[in-house]
């Protein structure tokens, strides 16, 4: 499983560099509020979003899946990994922003940037967990051929949700509803945070059994 | 006789091919040659000996145990080489050995090392800037260096030059010194065979022709040749991949000695190799489909 996961680093250490420098452009461009408020998230969603995308390109572009699985693994460990690793991805990609973050802090350039924060780290593991959660079955199913579609809503997603969710709370910052649901949030912070890893997990589990079923049974 | 793998009845339905009650076994000890015409069902057979693809029927015995239930501790003692490349193409042939090597229990990297050395295997260079050929050694040398018991090789031949060609064989040859190993060998230049192989397994149309001993079977054939006023009811059903002209008939046998007791000594038997096999068996089940 280790062997599994630290192939997919392994596989894309170019990658790695380009997403170094999709982390230092990221915090030039929402350096300013309100994108800097989900400057990390946003930019951990892009770079786990770009490695998770190479390493599964990586596996299926040359039918590389057919070496994978002629080793001594198991097709349930071969999925498994790559829900596992989406994690470590997550984790990379944060690291990764929170170097950048700081070498930006001690430069003489003229911005600042704020320290990583929890609620960083629950939107991008929710985001990036229902993407791939999407993602992966239908990457097991398919060999990657119906992903293009996934790839443009996402990046769709990525683009103009988190500015539609805005816009939206900001047009309405008087209707009692988004007043109430941004009072709700901001007194039981714990709970929406639980809440949210929670929601989190179930997408994930469902997500996985499906796969595994659709991984057992295919023909490569 | 202990087998090393065992197929029995196997069964595998496809839209438009179908793999039928496939069944043959390979002794410890043993090369067997797995021949037929392309699409005939080879790829698929190792497929599913590699549970890459999932049986429909039947049951496969790799060591003398069930291929889906001891998967991981089958896999670890087999060395497989695939007719395409399926490797990472953008990585380098250590990078991509790096990867593979931590899977095996048995990997050892003296015996990978001796044979970068013995192929000429450029260690830096990508997987994609390969030849063909080159491919194909560094997929051996993967195969063949952590130790496995059965070596599966789907037509690791064709993309190799003769030279090569040879050496590979004699590769193999000297691998089963080791009573231990063994192999399936599958390919449609059947040359390679005749150096290397003691069985014989011939599929065709995703049924088994005939599978044993290659000596005997090779005993067993002979190629027909007469003029054609000799051909009777009886003996065309004597006959496989019948082609006549007006000089007279050609056709190949298993029964020499009953055509002989039927057409008398005006018949000229010849020798039939593999390849002659091959091609009026595969002629024959064209004209029946």
């Amino acid at each position: 499983m280790l062997n599994l996961i630290l192939k997919d680093i392994l596989i894309q250490k170019r990658t790695i560099i380009f997403a170094l420098l999709y982390g230092v452009f990221i915090f030039f461009a929402f350096s300013k509020p309100p994108f800097s408020q989900c400057i990390y998230s946003m930019g951990a969603m892009g770079i786990s979003y770009i490695l998770i995308l190479t390493a599964l390109q990586a596996d299926f572009k040359n039918n590389t899946m057919v070496i994978l699985n002629s080793l001594p693994v198991r097709r349930s460990e071969i999925v498994a990994s790559k829900y596992l690793s989406m994690f470590v991805f997550i984790a990379l990609s944060l690291l990764l922003l929170v170097i950048v973050g700081f070498l930006i802090t001690v430069s003489p350039l003229p911005f600042d940037v704020r320290s990583l924060e929890l609620y960083d780290l629950i939107i991008t593991l929710l985001s990036v967990s229902i993407l791939l959660s999407v993602y992966l079955p239908v990457y097991f199913k398919t060999g990657g051929k119906l992903v293009q579609i996934v790839n443009v809503l996402f990046f769709m997603f990525l683009f103009f949700i988190p500015s539609t969710v805005l816009d939206y709370f900001k047009e309405n910052r008087e209707q009692p509803v988004v007043i109430n649901l941004i009072q709700y949030f901001s007194e039981n912070v714990s709970q929406v945070y639980l809440a949210a890893v929670i929601l989190t997990f179930i997408v994930l589990a469902v997500s996985f059994t499906c796969t595994l079923k659709i991984y057992a049974k295919k023909d490569l | 006789m202990e087998n090393i793998l065992e197929v029995n009845n196997l069964s595998k339905k496809f839209k438009g091919f179908l793999l039928d009650n496939v069944s043959f076994s390979i002794p410890y000890g043993y090369i067997m040659g797995f021949i037929g015409a392309n699409g005939a069902g080879k790829t698929t057979t190792i497929k599913l000996i590699m549970d890459l693809v999932k049986k429909d029927g039947g049951e496969i015995r790799i060591f003398g145990r069930d291929h889906q239930h001891y998967d991981r501790e089958i896999k670890q003692k087999i060395g497989f080489v695939y007719e395409e490349c399926y490797y990472y193409e953008e990585l380098s042939v250590m990078g991509m050995k790096q990867i593979i090597a931590p899977f095996y229990q048995d990997w050892d990297e003296r015996i990978f090392q001796q044979y970068m050395e013995r192929f000429n295997l450029p260690a830096k260079k990508k997987i994609k800037e390969l030849s063909r050929g080159m491919k194909m050694k560094f997929s051996l040398a993967v195969a063949l260096s952590h130790h496995a018991g059965l070596i599966i090789l789907d037509e690791p031949t064709s993309g190799l030059d003769p030279v090569f060609r040879d050496e590979f064989l004699e590769i193999l040859r000297d691998l089963l010194q080791d009573e231990s190993k063994g192999v399936l060998f599958s390919t449609h230049i059947t040359t390679d065979l005749d150096k290397i192989a003691d069985y014989v397994c011939f599929i065709d149309k995703g049924k088994i022709v005939f599978s044993g001993v290659k000596d005997e079977i090779l005993g067993k054939y002979v190629i027909v040749k007469g003029s054609k006023d000799l051909l009777t009811e009886e003996s065309h059903k004597l006959l496989i991949g019948l082609r006549e002209n007006e000089f007279g008939f050609q056709a190949l046998s298993n029964d020499a000695a009953r055509l002989k007791s039927q057409l008398g000594d005006r018949i000229l038997l010849e020798k039939a190799d593999l390849d002659d096999i091959m091609l009026y068996t595969t002629r024959r089940n064209r004209e029946d489909a």
